[in-house]
């Protein structure tokens, strides 16, 4: 059984406009990965392609006029979708740890850092609040923050950007979940601290031997520190694999385009890349939702494409079988 | 040697007194040449969006020099500036916050020729199309607001803007930083054509290294408001000097899972700008560091051909860390 399973996943914005009619934008249209035990998934897309949505509908933390109108996610077994939000809250904070990217503005500033720890605890599990406070310690310890003891005592105020991750990243193990999914949880800080920070990450899910999910769209991280990848367009993933096959040999042209523009391979002057906007959510393209900025749309493309495998290594084109043109 | 555009000589800047004072830049010293495209580098409150705004005069240093294409402007008041800024001019990180949503994009890219220009009104309605066709926007677009723009579209208008007066001095200041992957590739390739095309010289400010290879010609690399070293882009990156430099490039996370690069790991906290730092300010986080390094300023010794670094430890060639 997988530690979680995504399947079908379409999540609506639905409003109203100033003539009264009701407006749909698609935000998910049908998300669908598998992350087993063990492993590190990297969620990548560029932004407002529904990395973070995907994230907030699987966890329930949805608000109007957001709303998951299909799809399954099994969590162990258990479908995270069907359940009341009471059972959800249960599993939230603890089977599941939540670390986002605005370490700073999901601290309570009005709490010290040991007494926020603590009561994650003890809204789970009765423990003592002395036995939850040496935990709590322990835990800071282990996300490398020097002088535990004395810093259970701190505000959040006093921790610069990267110690802030570092005790948001405490806040989701303290439990010992079984799944910790971390949206951009290095975006906001600085290069020499965000390789730190995800040292200490990934450890930490290796060291348990608990998956996770990290969401970015910095294709670095996820090729130093994932194992597994899902690339997001217009809010389907189109291509997902282990990464050392994706990266080598990505089978969509979308992640063709995205990996062709990292710093890395670029090459300037080699043609003008006009991104294009992506798609409109309240009129998507029937079919492949990537045509309009594809140079390798034919007619077919009008219709879905289908799922194209290749050993573990999926992506949903017309033309994932066939080789790219000669590449640079 | 090309000619010098803009000069910065032992630059000071200090926001607050006393002990509340940070101080943002510490006696920079550092020349942009005609037609090249200088990377300034270095993370967040290192002093490089202040180093470019002292460099536009948009701030007042609180000491030493600037000068721009000779003339000395560091005590020119606001209103013989305002002259001078026709040959100078600035494209900030986030366009949606940089245009006026109610002016449609042909007025916007039409402003700068408005105040800077004497051209009629028929004449700016051409050059604002040429511009416009210059930084590959549709002609359509003119007559659009910004809110219809894509990110990328309304940097291309914001880079329109600043080249209209034809500047010998462009700052930009993290201009792609904002944008998704797909869409900075094209503005890079625009700010690479400019390059081509014409005698501008750029600053370009990013955190980003991999960006600077792309685009700069040199680099110079900024830790709490101190320059800590400055070379040929080719050189800084393949052969870092300062210990600093070294740990800020192996930092970078290769988007190519067969590359596993050597890491430096670096313990200790960045100081806080608050406080007075006497000798490196990479003391607390150098891996190298020994007691001399807390004594003096390192001043800057050369490392190669136009390549310096301020590290003590480049006089008996100790100053490699070994990963």
């Amino acid at each position: 059984m997988s530690l979680l399973e995504v399947s079908d996943l379409h999540t609506h914005f639905v409003t109203r406009d100033r003539d009264d009619r009701i407006r749909t934008a698609r935000a998910l249209n049908g998300v669908g990965f598998t992350l087993q035990k063990g492993r590190i998934l990297g969620l990548v897309g560029e932004s407002g392609a529904g990395k973070s949505l995907t994230v907030t509908s699987i966890l329930g933390l949805l608000h109007p006029p957001a709303r998951v109108v299909a799809g399954r996610a099994l969590f162990q077994g258990r479908d995270l979708l069907a359940m009341s939000a009471s059972e959800r809250s249960a599993l939230r904070g603890n089977r599941i740890g939540f670390v986002v990217q605005s370490a700073k503005a999901s601290l309570d500033p009005l709490a010290r850092v040991g007494e926020q720890l603590v009561r994650v605890q003890r809204a789970h599990a009765r423990r003592s609040r002395r036995e939850a406070m040496e935990r709590a310690e322990a835990i800071l310890a282990a996300v490398s923050i020097p002088d535990p003891k004395r810093r259970l005592a701190a505000w959040p105020h006093e921790f610069s950007g990267g110690m802030a991750q570092r005790v948001v990243i405490a806040l989701a193990l303290v439990n010992e979940p079984d799944l910790l999914i971390a949206d951009e949880p290095t975006t906001a800080l600085d290069v020499t601290v965000q390789a730190q920070i995800l040292d200490l990450l990934s450890a930490a899910v290796r060291g348990r031997g608990i998956g996770a999910i990290i969401v970015t769209h910095d294709l670095g991280v996820v090729a130093q520190y994932c194992d597994d990848v899902a690339v997001m367009f217009a809010g389907s993933v189109v291509e997902q694999g282990p990464v050392a096959e994706v990266f080598p040999r990505p089978m969509h042209p979308y992640t063709q385009a995205l990996l062709a523009a990292t710093p890395e391979r670029l090459r300037l002057g080699a043609g003008l890349r006009l991104g294009g906007p992506p798609p409109n959510l309240y009129a998507l393209p029937e079919g492949c939702c990537y045509r309009l900025r594809c140079d390798r749309s034919r007619d077919v493309c009008r219709s879905a494409p289908p799922l194209a495998q290749v050993g573990d290594q999926r992506a949903a084109c017309h033309f994932a079988r066939e080789p790219a043109e000669a590449e640079a | 040697m090309t000619r010098v555009v803009a000069e910065l000589a032992g630059l000071d800047m200090r926001f607050g007194e006393g002990a509340g004072a940070v101080h943002a830049l510490d006696k920079v010293d550092l020349l942009v040449h005609e037609g090249e495209v200088l990377g300034l580098v270095g993370e967040s409150g290192s002093g490089k969006s202040t180093l470019g705004r002292c460099l536009l005069r948009l701030l007042q240093p609180t000491g030493g020099r600037v000068a721009l294409d000779g003339d000395d402007i560091t005590d020119w008041p606001e209103r013989r500036l305002r002259k001078l800024r026709a040959r100078m001019s600035m494209v900030f990180q986030d366009p949606w916050s940089a245009l006026n949503p109610r002016m449609s994009i042909r007025r916007l890219i039409e402003e700068p020729l408005k105040l800077h220009t004497q051209l009629g009104r028929a004449a700016r309605r051409t050059e604002a199309e040429r511009l416009a066709e210059r930084v590959h926007l549709a002609a359509a677009q003119l007559d659009r607001t910004p809110a219809e723009l894509s990110g990328g579209q309304l940097q291309r208008v914001c880079i329109a803007r600043a080249i209209a007066t034809r500047p010998s001095l462009i700052v930009l200041d993290e201009p792609t930083s904002s944008l998704d992957l797909s869409v900075r590739a094209g503005i890079l390739d625009l700010l690479g054509e400019l390059r081509a095309e014409t005698a501008v010289s750029m600053v370009f400010i990013t955190h980003d290294l991999a960006t600077l290879r792309l685009i700069a010609d040199r680099v110079a690399v900024l830790y709490l408001g101190r320059v800590l070293e400055e070379g040929p882009t080719e050189a800084v990156m393949d052969r870092p000097a300062h210990p600093y430099t070294q740990a800020l490039l192996s930092a970078h996370l290769p988007a190519d899972p067969r590359e596993r690069p050597k890491r430096i790991r670096l313990e200790g906290e960045i100081p806080s700008p608050l406080d007075r730092i006497t000798g490196c300010p990479f003391q607390t986080r150098c891996p190298l560091v020994e007691k001399q390094c807390r004594i003096g300023r390192p001043p800057l010794l050369s490392a190669g051909p136009g390549q310096t670094a301020a590290c003590v430890r480049l006089i008996d060639g100790s100053n490699r860390i070994a990963a």
